[in-house]
């Protein structure tokens, strides 16, 4: 079972995030409420895949996003963020991250991202 | 929309009570119809056509009718017969106002003159607020607001009403030069060219409400839990305003979203009162800190 580690401020998004791809049999090995707590997570846990917001207090989720990238290369981080925030975006293809979805989303939207992960 | 405003009047004049009014909505919500149904059904578009414009709404601030155009799927007097066809939430209200003996149907017209007349409104206004058009409706209880503030407001109550609760009204706003906010959910975003503080504080019981519909959970009072998912459903809408600023190369950053216990903000301040369901809560937009 493929682990996933989750990176959002917002308890409720990480809820959302959670029961779905927790519905299509993914292992949610962690959750963390800011972008500092999410690299240590991501140090102790390894997860396959990291869901990283970029909105969030103490460490955003670009500076998480390059953290994990500088700690793993092959990291596999989506960003799962508002709309609205295109520079940003821009900024972490540049970091590195595989894919993006916008908030609202539905859950067809993040299942076909994590299908397309697969490969 | 407008049956806020026969609400409001049926109210007043003791014919039903506001508890009454959140169980008539529910009847209402039962009779739903959605657009996209009506045109699969009427062989204009296929099931697959419909549901790619849902998946667009999601992440467009538009309308269902605006996308399907846009993609050729259907013609502007399609959309105008469906909505016909869909039926008007007034008629859906009015339906469960004679279906519960409330009205008669034969009052119905000088129900809504009373209606009209109590709440200030010009025939055009109404006419607006029966459609439902959320552009339209803005400028009648936003009068003298910055155009920027109407714009945000029109991003909030077409988002309550595509993900929260399509049961979402506004009554005038205010304008004040300061505003004591508490236990409000607040977010900043701006760029080069400007900042914003929008704020979410509860009225009776509407803030509340707004969470367990976007969260699809039972929240019962305001606390951390139900404010952390107003905060998420404010970072979405103000994400989805600067979206649109960013058609006209505007680029605003969003700031984390938290919860002020108690605090004053200052400068132009407009604050919207917001009905959902039969409850309230204020949307608060701020020019600076
Ligand atoms: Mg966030």
């Amino acid at each position: 079972m493929r682990s996933v580690l989750i990176v959002d401020d917002s308890r409720t998004s990480r809820k959302i995030l959670r029961t779905i791809l927790e519905q299509h049999g993914y292992n949610i090995v962690g959750e963390a409420g800011d972008g500092e707590e999410g690299f240590l997570m991501y140090k102790k846990l390894n997860p396959d895949y990291v869901t990283m917001d970029i909105t969030m207090p103490k460490l955003s989720g670009l500076e998480c996003l390059s953290l994990i990238r500088k700690e793993n290369p092959s990291a596999v981080v989506v960003m799962v963020t508002a709309a609205g925030q295109k520079e940003k975006m821009i900024a972490a293809i540049k970091e590195g991250a595989a894919e993006f979805i916008t908030k609202p989303y539905e859950e067809k939207d993040i299942i076909n991202v994590f299908e397309r992960l697969e490969g | 929309m407008i049956e806020y405003c026969i609400a409001n009047y049926l109210i007043e004049e003791g014919r039903i009570t506001n508890e009454q009014f959140g169980e008539l909505l529910n009847k209402q919500d039962a009779a739903r119809v959605k657009l996209g149904l009506i045109a699969v059904s009427e062989g204009l578009i296929t099931k697959a056509q419909a549901d790619e414009i849902n998946r667009l709404q999601m992440t467009r601030d538009a309308r269902f009718g605006d996308i399907a155009v846009d993609l050729g799927y259907l013609r502007e007097d399609q959309i105008t017969m469906l909505l016909r066809m869909q039926g008007s939430s007034y008629h859906a209200f009015l339906q469960v106002l004679t279906d519960e003996g409330i009205i008669k149907l034969e009052e119905a017209d000088e129900i809504m003159k009373k209606v009209r007349l109590k709440e200030g409104l010009s025939t055009a206004d109404i006419d607006a607020i029966k459609e439902g058009v959320v552009e339209r409706i803005l400028p009648i209880y936003m009068q003298d607001i910055p155009q920027p503030m109407i714009d945000l407001a029109g991003v909030l109550l077409r988002t309550i009403v595509r993900i929260a609760d399509r049961h979402a009204f506004i009554e005038k706003a205010e304008i004040y030069s300061s505003y004591e906010l508490k236990y409000a959910e607040v977010q900043e975003f701006g760029g080069e060219t400007g900042k914003f503080v929008t704020a979410y504080e509860d009225v009776h019981g509407g803030l509340v409400l707004l969470a367990s519909a976007f969260a699809k959970e039972a929240f019962k009072h305001v606390d951390e839990d139900s404010l952390d998912a107003v905060g998420e459903f404010e970072n979405i809408v103000n994400g989805l305003y600067c979206s649109k600023l960013s058609k006209s190369d505007i680029n605003f950053d969003l700031e984390p979203q938290h919860t002020v216990e108690s605090g004053t903000v200052t400068g132009v301040v407009c604050v919207l009162p917001v009905r959902i369901r039969n409850k309230k809560f204020n949307f608060i937009v701020c020019d600076k800190i």
